[in-house]
Parts: C-alpha cells; structure tokens; sequence
C-alpha cells in the first residue's frame, strides 16, 4: 500500500463521551477468546457483537475479537463496545473457502477450509477488506466467493488460525484436506502468523481429537491455539442458537437433528474453565492470548477518512474554490445585494469549514448538484444542511438565510466534531441518473452505497419463530397479523380470544424467544441512498458487496457504524413531488410560451401570495406537497397559516411525535388566543418564542436543555442523537430524560413543566421533525400550493404524469381539477401523448389532455409511437391506418381500444373493439412502410355491424376497469335512487350545518380512497369515502371496526350508516354500521344478472 | 335422431368435500395457492350467499364469514376428475354412453332409451335425483344437441330450473338465444372480447354477421355455436371403463385342494401374461374361491411393489390356498388383479452405462427384499413386520424408531451416518448405579448390581443436552465410556443432579 497522505484522524465521536474508563479486571489465567460468532453471521451467533464483547471483559478475558463468517458487519459495534469496556479488540473474521461448485470465471482454486485471519495494523486490516470485497463483488449478494489462494495473496500482515474440519463418518479423524490446507497455508504465513484451532466442546473423541492436533502441529512446527467456538455469550442462548439454525435451514427444531449442535457449550467460558479442558495442552491458550495481543494492536479508529478531493480545480486549494462557487451563487441568489446578515453568517461558516477541512466534502455535494442541474433534475438539499447559509448558496439548500434563522452549529459543529450529513432530494424518477453518475465519477472502489441492517421486529420474529417451533401455519398467521396483543398488557387474555392457550409451553417459549431475537440482524440490505465517498480507495477501508439490485455496490457498515468511524455520507433520495413540479414549471412554461430567460422557476415563484394562503386555510389541498393527507387537511381550517413560517409549523406539528407528546392542542389553544402565552422563564421564552412556548422541533429541545437543564451542548446533542435512534437505544434517551428533568427541577423550574418537556421530547422519539428539514419542506408546500393556485391545469397534469406519488389516485386528481373548473379531455389516440398535456384552445384557461400513461397496461414504447404517427401524418380516420403508420402493437391498440381512446375517430369502445379485434400484427419487417399505402387511401374498412347497446353505467365502470377513473359520471350515480330508498346522504350535503348539525344521524355511501389506521389513533381506524358529489371521511371506532371487518377492510364501495361530529369546518361521520356495496355495484354490470 | 342428456354440477368440488367429511359446517371454501397466496377455487352457495366469491383470497373470504364456522380445505381437481368419472361410470345404468363434459359435467346420449324411464322429462327428474341420493346436486337438460343440452343445463335463468328441462327437437335456436354466451364453451379470450363489444347472449351473438367473427373471436366460436345449434357435427366420446384383470374357472363337481391348486397355477399363468402384455404388474391380487356348502372364501395379497413375476405371486399365493377353509370342495375359482401398475419391460444387456449401474444394483437388492418382505407380511401380517429406522437427534435413546415396514423404500430411508461412539445394546431405562468419582468428574470405581468394580479406562466426557422445546425438566448428561476391571466396556452417564446410571454396553 502507497505511503498514505497526511491527513486528518477523524477520532471516534463516541469516545468523548465516556471520559471515566471502567477498570477491567483479568483474570489469572491469561486467555483470549479467538472465534467468535456474533449476530451478524446471520442466522448463526446467537448474541449481538456489544454482549460478546461485554463477556469478555466481564470473564477477563485478555482482549475480546470477533471472526464472523466473511464478514466485518459487527466490527464496528464491537469496537465501540470494545473501548467501552476498556477491553482490546482483534479486528478479524472467518474465512469460509468454500468456491462454489460453478465457479465463475477468474475465480482460483483452492480447497474448501475455514480460516480464522485477523489484522495486525492498517495495512493488513485494508488487505483483508479488499479480499473480502474481492469474494463479495464476483458472488451474488450476501454471498462470498474465495478460494485458498485469494487468501494467500492478500497473507501479508494477517494472522491466520487454521480450523480443523472432522470427517463425516469418523470425527475423532481429522479430513486429510486439512492438513492439505495448513500445508498450502504455510506458503503465505510464516510459521510466526499462523496457527492450527483446537476447542473442546464436550464431543464424544475430544480428548483423540486434541492429541491428533497436537500431532500436526509437531508435523507441521505450528502451535496450537485454543477456541471455544463462541456462537453466543452466555449458555442460556443455546435455545435461540437451535432456532436461528432452524430459521436459516428452513425447518423446524423437531426436524433439525443434527443440523444443531448436541450441547450449550459454544459460548464465553472463564479462562481457569479453558485451562481445565486444554490440560493437556496448556501452551494453547498462552497462544492465543499471544495472537489477541498481536492483532489487538490494530485499533479501528486508526482508520483515515479521506474525502474525495478532486473536486477543486488545479492550482486552488478547495477552500479556495469553495469561497469562489459560494460567493458567485450568493450573488445570483441576492440579486439586489448580499445582506449582511447573510455574509456574517458565510463567512463565519468558512472559518468552521476550513477549521475542520470539510471543503471536500461541500464540493463533492455541490458537483452533485451540479450535475444534477446540468441535467435539469430538480434537486434540493433537507435535513439539517438547511441551516448552512453556504448551502444556500451553493444551491444545495432552498431556504432563505435571510427569512429563516439558521443555527449552523446544529449542522456541522467544531466540538460535536463529526462529520456533517447532507441529505438531498432528488426527482423521484430520476434519482438513478445521479447515482449511476457517482459511481462513474469516483468508481467502485472510492464510493458505494450505506447499508441498512435488517433487524427483527414483533412480526417477523414471532413468524420465523413460530415456524421454528413447529407452529402450524395458520397459528403463526393469526399471531403475527394481531399483534396488538403483544406488550399491550393484556397479553393473555387476548391470546385467548385468538384461540391460542398462553400458559402452553410451546406458546410460553415462543413468547420468550421472539422477544428474545427481535432486535437482532437478519440480513444487509441497501440504505435508501446513502453514499460513501472516499479519496482512497473504498474497499481497503470496508468490504463491499453488491447489492440485491443491479448496478449497486454496498458497504458492510450501516449508517451509526459510519458516523462512529467519522466518515462522511451524502443522502441521495428521491422525491415525487420535485418530479412533479419540474413537470408542472414545464407545461406552464410551454403553454405560456415563455422565452427561456423569463421562464418561471423553481426560485421565480412569487413568494407569501396571499391567495395561496387563502386556499390552504379552505383545506383545498389535494395534491400539495405533505398538506394533502386527511390529518393535514383537517388541521389546516383550525391552523390558518397565513405566513412561510406557519407552513413551517404546519409541517411540522401534523406528526405522530408532536401528536403523541401532546403539543398540538396547546398550540392550537394559543394560536386562537383561548388560552394565554407564559413562560416559565426569559431564557425558555427565547428559544420558544417563535412557537408559542410549545417546542415543536428537535433545536428547540437541544436548546431548552442547554438553558434550562444545564446540558452542555455536546449532551445536548447527544439528546438528540437518542431522539432520533429511540428506537433501537430506547433506553439511551430514557436516561438523558431523566438527567433532563432532573437539571430542570433542579434550576428552579416546576415540576409539571419538566414532565411536560419529558413528555414531549419522548414524543420526538418518533419522528421528530428538525426545524430546518421542516423549512426545507414547507419550501415545497408553498411551491406546490402556488402552482394549484395559480396553474390548476398544469399542476393536475404533472401530478398524473409523476404517479405514483402522494396520497391520491388520478381520479381524485381529476376530479379536483374539474371541481377548480379545469377542463379535462379523455384519452383519445389522436390527442394524447403517453403524458398528460395541456390544450388551449384560444382559451386563457388551458384544458388537461389526460395521457396515455393512464391506459392500464400499454407501454410507454407504443403510445410514443402512436403520438408520434400523429404527429407526422395527421389525425387519423381509421384503426388500420393508424396501426400501419406507427407500428403500435395489435395489444397496444386494444388496451386503447378498452379505454375508449378512439372517440375522435367516430368509434365509441364497442366499435373500437370490434375493429381493433380483427387487426393482426405485421410480421417483423419494416412497421409503417407505405408500400401499397403510397397514394392510396388505406382499404375500406366494412362498416361496424349494430351492436348490442351498453348502458352509461357499464361504459363508466368499462372506463375505470381500462383507466381507473371515468369523465362520463361516478359510479355512485347510477345507485343513488336505491341509496336514497336507504336514507343516504350525498357526501356534499353533510358540509350544510343546519341539515347536519353535529350529533344528528346519517349514512353515506361511495367507493373507498383511503383506508388508514395511524399508530398515534387509540386503534381509530378511518376511511375517506367518495360519492358523485364529493368526499366524506369517516372515523370508525375499534369495536365498530371489528364487527364489520369484512366491509371495512375489504370492499370497494361501502354504505355508512352513523352520526355527524362537526368540529370547525371539520366533518366527521363516526361510523356505527358498515356494509359493503360491492354487490350491489356488480349487480347492476349485467344485463345478464339472473344466469349463473 | 339423437336426444343428449346433459348433466352440470353447479358445487361439484364441495359436494366431493361434503360426502368426504359429512359432519362439516355449511360454509366450505377450497382454496389453491397461486403467487405465495391462496385464492378462494370451489366455495358452497351458503358461503356465496354471504357475498364470498371465487378468486377472493382465502383472508378475505374468512374475514366476510366472520365468526362462523369454516370448513378450508385445498382444492384438488385432478382427485375431482377422477371422481367424475366415477359418477360417469355410475350413470351408465341410464344409458350406456356417458361422455365427461368439462370440468363438472356429464352427457347421456340417450337416443331411444328415454322410452325405458317414461319420457325424456322423466328421465330428467330420475337421473337428478339418483345424482341427489348421491349427495351431488346437479341440473339436467335434454336436446337434440350435445351442446344446445348442456348449455341449457348449465345457463337455464333461476326461474326455469324447477321444472325438467327439455328442447323440443328443432328449438335449439331459440333455447340458446336468451342464454349468455358462456354457454356455448368457449375459451375465456373469446369471452371477453365478446363481453367488451357488448355481447352477452346467444341471441346477440347470432345477429352479427357471421363471416366477421371468426377473424375477430378466433375459429372456435362459430363451430360451438354451429355444434350448440346441431348444424355442424360434435365427437361423444363415451367412457370406456377400465378392464380389471381377470380369470375364472368353474367346475362341473366340487374339486379338492389338489384341483384347486393346479386350476389357481393355470389361472395366474393366464393373469401373469396379460400383465406382461399391459406391461402391468398387480399391486393386489385377490383370489375367491366358492365352496360347496361352505361360506365362499376370499383371500387377498397386498404387495409390496408391482409384479408380475409367476413364481413369486405363486409361493405366496399357495400357503393362502393351503390354509383356506374349502368345505367340501371348491366349484368355482376366481383369480383378480383388483389394482394394477405400469412395470414397463427393462432391458438389462452386458453394457450398463456407468450412471445407471447403481440404479441397477439398487435394483438387483430391491427385487429379493420384495419377496422375501411379502413373504413375510404374507405370514406374519403387515403388523408383525418391524423396520428398525434410523432418526436425526442427539439423543441416543431415541436414535432409532421401530416402524411397521410400509414398503421396500422405508429400508431405504436412512439418516445421516453418525460417526458417534454409540454401544450396540441400550439399556431402557438407564439402571441408576453408584460411581466414585475422580477430581476432574471422571468415573474411578462403579457399583452395579451390588459389585464394586474398578474402572481400567475411560474416555469422555461426551456432554449431551435435551432437546429444550420437548423435555424442558431433564438436564444435560455427561457421558463416559469406561471399561472395569471385568472387562465390560460400559457407557456411563451422570446427570446434572450428579446421579450416574449406566445407559448401554459395548458386546
């Protein structure tokens, strides 16, 4: 390996915390524990790398390692454990050589053996990442390809402990492939580095075994080192072991036989119960101790973190650099002029910047930006990065500096000293472009993908589980679909009412062991976009695997290993509703005919336009970005933002923590002044001011325990941390909050007040929304509400050709289009390109033209082809014609024909069908060739035989089958006489406060939109129902739920019978019936309903 | 003329179910498992009633039943083919010709025989009701068309279905005419196109022009509509039953043991060459012999795999006729192979390719462990014949099961090689002994039956842990090999509690 570069040592961020280093006491017998299984062998170890490791202290063990089967996964947990037990680390795995049978060119050769190697200093850590990687990228994922002399080649450095492998028929035996394996083993590790493994486990010939090993090692001058091979810390988790096999092998633990091991021996034993089983080879252990120290030496923080830095161009230094792209980009954001509250705050975050060397790191975002401009993807930066007026600048982040109070330090910080994490937003379609731009740019070695450990959790565990224990199918159905059951307390009596006996053993372990493995990793999967980018090379550093997906490499590290070892991550997401405004700016642009210069833009958009705030406050909000949802609309009326920043709060406050934590009533109280605005004191009115004493974001609870709690900023931070990892260190924020309250008590604050913050900063635990994420979004609310305001038309199609996104069907997108007066056109072959697109006709108000993209199951390919013929050769007059022109598949051509398309050639679906169904395709040859069409009119087609007539509610519901919405009428319409027999209500007649005042009886009727059942409800289950003159929510309480299950949570279309609860503007029926109208609605399809 | 009788039955596949399992509730759904989820395929009309369709998926048919009681059960339609045609075989004390139409359906051809039950309508109510006695609801319709028939069967609207359906010979036109186009037995592609420009009846159908459709609906449906209408001709295929090999003889005078046995030998020569010539083996061979004045006697074989071979079939078949209880002589001989099974011929030449040398030896030892495994069941009954099969456990006592010897292939089982130190005989239970252990656990010095005996050697130990999910009070056992100073080899163990018994011995 090259000489490495000077560079910064990012020192490990959790280190700081613990100052007061336990005292580790060890034991007299000197022993290190060398294999080491740990959960992240996947469905082998049975403990967690941190509980392996803890053992180890605790038994005083000489140093602790871990040797997961080709894999570093767990490495870095064990290195923070490590360090905080005080206790040395080997850094090191087991190689299974075991080349597949089908050998995949460029693979060597080199007999199956297991190999435990680990790393005695940088150089020989970064060889064995790039060996790993090496069988990792030529196997599919989650699998490893490597052969004896992929290990020899990368030998340098590493220690090596050679396994002993037992023949089949006789164990005591040892495989003469094994000696074959020391032998060639020797070729690459002198007899300094390398090892034969001995363990006793309690087997039938161990006292044979270990005396034949003895022999070898003679043989072959190699000592002994003793293991135990260690699958868990503690013998109580043999019975999770067996079950995890049985979960891997598929089967159950009644079948597994000897797929398990025969006793609980393979855990953490004491080093004076080690020196009694190698009595008679007490060298061993001395051995192994000798190879702990050794590769001990070798700390994972040693590791430098380089970001990639030929981003600045030759000749400046990228701080340099920076300062140029950011002072140009202030001056096209600030056009009248740089404010000055805006340059201090610049150059206050160069100081920082250069302080810590993150120039890199900005430049790489800003050519990611860059990049993605340059291809006219919208992109924009969320996440705490919105609190860097230099983003700003540099175009990664959208919110105004100078509107907005920013807090630098929440995003990068001199004393928290860990890298910063920019997360951005790219075009939901087209976020692919920018990562596959990231890989040619850096390549495979210098950037790859985050991984995501997939852990269990209730559901998967008592599934696997369950089938483990040889549950029937349908018993773990049941369970794991009612979960409810579950910590809810009232465990048994539930489990009764399923019909399952709680006090039965089977069921009693089942319990016990799910709760037992959730938590534990199943399998790496892929982050949603979250990149690695190093200056040297990636590989060296951590394996890299590929992922399931095709084109992707990922790192073995998830998101907390990375930011323990510093290393810098750039997020790139994807976002629908950046898609859709891009789309939306174009069709107003085309329509408008704007010359490029004026075009209207993301950044031209009027800001705090009044009629925009109008409609929002009138909850008139399909379709917006976030406000759309029925819980958002719902609090829009009572909110009634009038400003940027209410849309802030909006954002904000519409969450399960805030809902959770109780401040959206306090906040709503104080909005509309029915209850007055204190503070306990100066110090909290500062920093809850701008939110009416309620704390809504994350800052805000970092900054009241700095000025309340006596927290120092870096606790602070680590509240927050504990905030948004509460669900996998549940127990972290628990003891910050009880510090918390305690500071606050002791500072002289009430009581109640403390537990209130407690309560609310618990409810962050779940989503808590920093300000600035908050802002970055609300950005986006505004953009999107302007463009509903103002281009109904454009916005209603972009949001069709973006699909799928958002919380609504194109149905409904249409449906509130025509109800804001847009004019919207069918499908018609002769109109529509694959998008929706807007006409205008002489018209001021432009008409959507729905697109093709709406037919179910036509290819984007033939409805190109179909508006390109038309493009070329004018509207058509016939089927055939068309067919010959463009070459559109006969399948193509009959979906259209299904969707009623063909209405500007006189033919309505039946006919359209008729002809389409005798049209068959060309052979392969040149589609569209005019041949015998030269001059010719195409042949006559005979004329359409009289069809049966088709009534107008069997075309509306042919024209959802084919397009999932109808212009003709809803399909509620056709029932209503029978409905109104029923007593019920057309949806719009319930917003008449005098017909329905609250608490008066009512029914409604319609298809289904929405089925939700948020965690944050007490089990309320609601549904939006929509009819032919608009949309009812409903709110169905559980026991109400239950007894209609079957309509509640199957049919299409229900009748509701219940009472009206009015709040506000708000309407709410609270179900007492539910019965489904599926029947009736497919009654009425047949004219042939009385056969069959 | 022809007059065809067709049959539908409307719940086939859960009649099937309910003769199976009388006592189930009225709700039934069968269900297939198709893209990792199972769909509703046969449900009863109860459960229909409830708004429970097919092509629902099993959670969602069991969410509209609710609370009531279920019975869910897979579908098997091969099982249901051969069971209708069975009801065919059945349905030939109407007519000789039965044809199986579809998936759940029958035609009579009942050209002239309509005259035996009383009329065509008559006919109707009896074959619908002997189907009912049977526990399978069906609808019947008589017509000059096989098609025109059974379309009527199958579509005829609610309000007809009480009375017996009859077309008149020549009314097939306008029997079809209101009738939806499914009727006419077409495939689904046809169906669909025709629903999409609007046609749902015969009537419909009929009105366009012909010379359009096949273009636009593919060739079949015009020859359906022209058989449905009788101007184009439909193939019955009637059911041939299968022909169960058979030989008797009969004898003027009661005969003796003697006769018997060389008229039995004659016989199965007989049965032994059709077999070959069916390339057959007999699964069973039954064998009955009518006695003079004395009940007649019925002996049966079952066998272990398909044969054909005569002198194995002989050596069992004759200690059966040596036992059997004649009385004063036998008058007639009856010898059957009830269930038979394809055996085809195998050439065995000098040259065996080397992939199929093992399949041969397995072959060569198979064919021996048949006879002599019949001959045993032949002897000592299938319950007297145990198999002593290996089972994957860690522990010992339950290492082996003995089963009853189903066939050859149960001695093939065999679980993976141990290559565990395990003694040739177990003790059941392990006797409790006393040991007087050494500093490290091991066993010094054991008393069994009140001797005191020094151990010479000892290996172990061998640590052995319950399985925890079906034993949860035993704890782990520590093994030991030894061999005392009498010379036995023992295999000792001490439990947790730090009792030692003695589990096995090493003869």
């Amino acid at each position: 390996m090259p000489e490495a570069p000077p560079s910064k040592i990012v020192p490990h961020p959790w280190q700081a915390r613990g100052s007061a280093r336990p005292v580790r006491r060890v034991a007299d017998v000197a022993y290190a524990e060398l294999a080491v299984t740990s959960s992240f062998t996947f469905l082998s170890g049975a403990s967690s790398p941190e509980e392996l490791v803890a053992t180890a202290a605790r038994l005083g063990h000489r140093a602790a390692a871990l040797s997961d089967a080709n894999s570093l996964a767990g490495i870095v947990r064990a290195h923070v454990a490590a360090d905080e037990a005080g206790i040395p680390l080997a850094v090191g795995c087991r190689l299974v050589l075991d080349a597949p049978p089908e050998r995949p060119p460029g693979v060597p050769r080199g007999g199956p053996g297991t190999v435990l190697v680990y790393a005695t200093d940088r150089a020989s850590y970064g060889r064995l990442c790039r060996l790993l990687s090496t069988g990792k990228r030529r196997a599919p994922k989650g699998e490893c390809a490597l052969g004896l002399d992929d290990v020899l080649a990368h030998a340098e450095g590493l220690l090596a402990v050679a396994l002993p492998t037992g023949t089949p028929r006789d164990p005591a035996a040892l495989d003469a492939g094994f000696e074959e394996l020391v032998t060639r083993l020797r070729e690459g590790f002198d007899g300094d580095r390398l090892s034969i493994g001995a363990s006793v486990l309690f087997g039938p010939h161990d006292r044979a075994r270990l005396a034949r090993l003895a022999a070898l090692g003679r043989r072959t001058g190699l000592p002994l080192a003793a293991t135990n091979d260690v699958h868990y810390h503690v013998r109580e988790r043999r019975a999770l072991q067996d079950v995890m096999v049985c979960i891997r092998e598929g089967c159950t633990v009644a079948e597994a036989g000897f797929r398990l091991f025969p006793n609980a021996e393979r855990h953490l034993k004491a080093p004076a119960e080690m020196a009694r089983l190698f009595a008679a080879e007490p060298r061993a252990l001395a051995r192994s101790v000798a190879i702990a120290e050794r590769a001990a030496a070798f700390r994972l923080d040693e590791l430098r973190f380089r970001y990639a830095d030929e981003v600045s161009p030759a000749g400046k230094t990228p701080m340099q650099h920076l300062a140029e792209l950011t002072w140009r980009g202030a001056a096209e954001r600030y056009p009248g002029g740089v404010p000055e509250k805006v340059r201090r705050l610049i150059r206050h975050e160069f100081r920082l910047i250069e302080e810590l060397e993150y120039e890199p790191y900005f430049l790489t975002v800003h050519d990611l930006v860059r990049f993605a401009r340059s291809r006219g993807i919208l992109c924009q930066g969320r996440g705490a990065a919105a609190n860097s007026a230099v983003c700003y600048c540099l175009g990664v982040t959208a919110v105004d500096p100078d509107r907005i109070d920013l807090l630098f330090e929440r995003f990068v910080s001199k004393e928290r000293d860990e890298p910063p994490d920019i997360d951005i937003d790219f075009e939901h379609e087209r976020r692919e472009e920018v990562i596959q731009y990231i890989y040619a740019k850096y390549g495979r070695e210098r950037a790859a993908l985050t991984a995501e450990v997939i852990t269990y959790r209730a559901r998967s565990a008592i599934r696997d589980v369950g089938k483990a224990l040889g549950l029937s199918l349908d018993c773990v159905d049941r369970l794991a679909k009612n979960l409810d059951w579950w910590h809810s307390g009232v465990e048994a009596e539930r489990l009764r009412e399923l019909g399952i006996d709680p006090e039965e053993p089977t069921m009693k372990k089942l319990l016990e062991l799910a709760n037992e493995i959730q938590g534990f990793p199943r399998h790496l999967s892929q982050h949603v976009g979250g990149f690695v980018i190093t200056q040297d090379p990636l590989c060296e550093l951590v394996p890299i695997e590929n992922a399931a997906m095709e084109g992707r490499t990922v790192i073995e590290w998830d998101k907390d290993d990375i930011d323990a070892l510093g290393m810098l991550k750039v997020d790139v997401l994807g976002l629908g509703m950046l898609t859709c405004i891009r789309k939306a700016l174009a069709l107003v642009n085309e329509v408008a005919g704007l010359p490029r210069g004026q075009a209207l833009a993301l950044h031209t958009i009027p800001p705090e336009d009044s009629a925009v705030y109008d409609m929002v406050c009138a909850a008139d909000t399909v379709g917006v970005f976030q406000i759309e949802s029925r819980a958002q609309m719902s609090m829009l009326p009572r909110l009634r933002p009038r400003e940027f920043y209410d849309l802030v709060i909006e954002v904000a406050i519409v969450r399960p923590g805030p809902i959770q934590g109780d401040m959206v009533h306090p906040y709503l109280r104080r909005r509309s002044g029915e209850e007055p605005v204190s503070y306990p004191s100066e110090e909290v009115r500062r920093v809850l001011g701008k939110t009416l004493g309620v704390p809504l974001f994350q800052e805000q609870a970092m900054a009241l325990a700095v000025v309340a709690a006596g927290f120092t900023p870096g606790k602070a931070d680590e509240l927050r941390r504990a905030m948004a990892a509460w669900r996998r260190k549940g127990d972290a924020l628990e003891r910050l909050c009880q510090e918390l309250m305690a500071g606050l008590v002791a500072n002289g604050y009430s009581a109640d007040f403390a537990r209130r913050l407690y309560a609310q900063i618990q409810g962050f635990g779940e989503y808590g929304f920093p300000e600035s994420h908050a802002a970055s979004f609300a950005l986006l609310v505004y953009v999107s509400a302007w463009l509903k305001r103002h281009h109904p038309a454009a916005f209603a199609a972009a949001l069709i050709n973006s699909q799928p996104m958002g919380f609504y069907a194109p149905a409904q997108i249409v449906r509130d289009a025509r109800e804001h007066g847009v004019d919207v056109r069918p499908v018609d072959v002769n109109h529509s390109s694959f998008d929706c697109t807007l006409e205008l006709d002489g018209d001021a108000v432009p008409a959507v033209r729905l697109g093709m993209r709406l037919v179910k199951g036509l290819g984007a390919a033939d409805a190109d082809a179909v508006a390109a013929a038309v493009a070329a050769w004018g509207p058509f007059t016939t089927i055939e014609a068309l067919r010959r022109r463009s070459g559109a598949r006969v399948r193509a051509l009959r979906r259209l024909a299904r969707a009623d398309a063909f209405a500007s050639m006189g033919l309505d679906r039946q006919a359209a069908l008729w002809q389409v169904r005798a049209l068959r395709d060309e052979p392969p040859g040149a589609p569209g060739e005019p041949g015998d069409l030269w001059g010719r009119a195409a042949p006559d087609e005979p004329a359409v035989p009289r069809l049966p007539e088709v009534s107008l509610f069997q075309r509306v519901l042919h024209d959802y089958r084919a397009t999932t919405l109808s212009l003709k009428a809803h399909p509620v319409a056709f029932v209503r006489a029978h409905l109104e027999r029923l007593g019920v209500t057309p949806a719009a007649a319930l917003a008449d406060a005098r017909a329905f005042p609250h608490g008066r009886r009512a029914s409604v009727a319609g298809l289904v939109l929405v089925r939700q059942r948020p965690g944050t409800a007490k089990g309320l289950f609601f549904m939006t129902l929509e009819d032919e003159t608009g949309v009812a929510n409903l709110i169905v309480h559980p026991h109400v739920f239950e007894r209609c299950k079957a309509a509640a949570r199957h049919a299409t279309s229900v009748l509701v019978h219940g009472h009206v609860e009015r709040a506000g503007e708000v309407v709410h029926v609270i179900a007492r019936e539910l019965e489904s109208l599926d029947r009736a609605l497919a009654g009425m399809q047949s004219r042939s309903r009385d056969f069959r | 003329m022809r007059r065809f009788l067709a049959l539908s039955f409307p719940a086939f596949a859960v009649d099937r179910f309910r003769r199976r399992s009388p006592g189930a509730p009225p709700l039934v759904l069968l269900f297939t498992v198709e893209r990792g989820s199972r769909w509703i395929a046969a449900l009863s009309p109860e459960a229909r009633r409830l708004g429970i369709a097919r092509g629902m998926s099993l959670a969602q048919g069991r969410a509209i039943a609710g609370e009531r009681d279920l019975a869910i059960e897979p579908h098997d339609p091969e099982a249901d083919r051969r069971s209708l045609a069975e009801l065919g075989a059945f349905a030939t004390r109407f007519s000789p010709a039965v044809a199986v139409e579809g998936d759940a359906g029958l035609v009579l051809d009942v050209s002239g025989s309509e005259r035996l039950f009383g009329g065509e309508e008559r006919l109707v109510h009896l074959v619908v009701e002997a189907f009912a006695r049977k526990g399978f609801g069906a609808r019947g319709a008589v017509a000059g068309t096989l098609g025109c028939a059974f379309a009527v069967a199958c579509f005829a609207p609610r309000a007809q279905r009480r009375v017996a359906l009859r077309v008149p010979p020549g009314g097939e036109a306008a029997a079809l005419d209101p009738l939806p186009v499914a009727a006419l037995r077409i495939g689904t592609d046809a169906l669909q196109a025709l629903c999409e420009v609007g046609v749902e009846t015969v009537g419909e159908l009929r009105a366009l022009p012909r010379g359009a459709l096949p273009a636009r609906f593919g060739g079949e449906l015009l020859s359906r509509l022209d058989q449905a209408l009788g101007t184009a001709f439909e193939p019955f295929v009637p059911l041939r039953p299968k022909r169960v090999p058979r030989r008797a003889r009969a004898f003027e005078v009661p005969v003796e043991l003697d006769v018997v046995r060389h008229a039995a030998r004659e016989l199965l020569v007989e049965l032994t060459t059709e077999l070959r010539e069916r390339c057959e083996g007999a699964c069973r061979l039954a064998l009955d012999l009518e006695c003079a004045e004395a009940p007649p006697v019925r002996e049966e074989l079952v066998l272990s795999r398909p044969s054909r071979d005569l002198a194995h079939l002989a050596s069992l078949l004759e200690p059966r006729l040596e036992r059997a209880p004649l009385g004063f002589g036998v008058l007639r001989i009856v010898l059957a192979a009830p269930e038979t099974a394809p055996t085809p011929e195998r050439q065995t030449g000098w040259h065996e390719p080397a992939g199929q040398a093992e399949v041969a030896e397995v072959a060569k030892i198979d064919r021996p462990l048949g006879e002599l495994f019949d001959s045993l069941v032949g002897r000592l009954g299938r319950a007297g014949v145990l198999a002593l099969v290996p089972v994957e456990t860690h522990v010992p006592e339950r290492a082996f099961e003995e089963r009853p010897l189903a066939s050859v292939e149960t001695l093939r089982a065999r679980a993976a090689i141990t290559g565990l130190a395990r003694p040739s005989r177990l003790f059941a239970p392990p006797a409790a002994i006393e040991v007087d252990a050494g500093p490290a656990g091991a066993p010094m010095r054991l008393v069994r039956n009140g001797g005191a005996r020094r151990v010479l050697r000892c290996f172990g130990p061998e640590r052995i842990e319950p399985p925890w999910w079906d034993a949860p009070t035993e704890g782990s056992r520590d093994y030991f090999c030894i061999e005392d100073d009498g010379g036995r080899w023992l295999w000792v163990f001490r439990d947790p509690q730090a009792r030692w018994f003695v589990h096995g011995e090493w003869t």
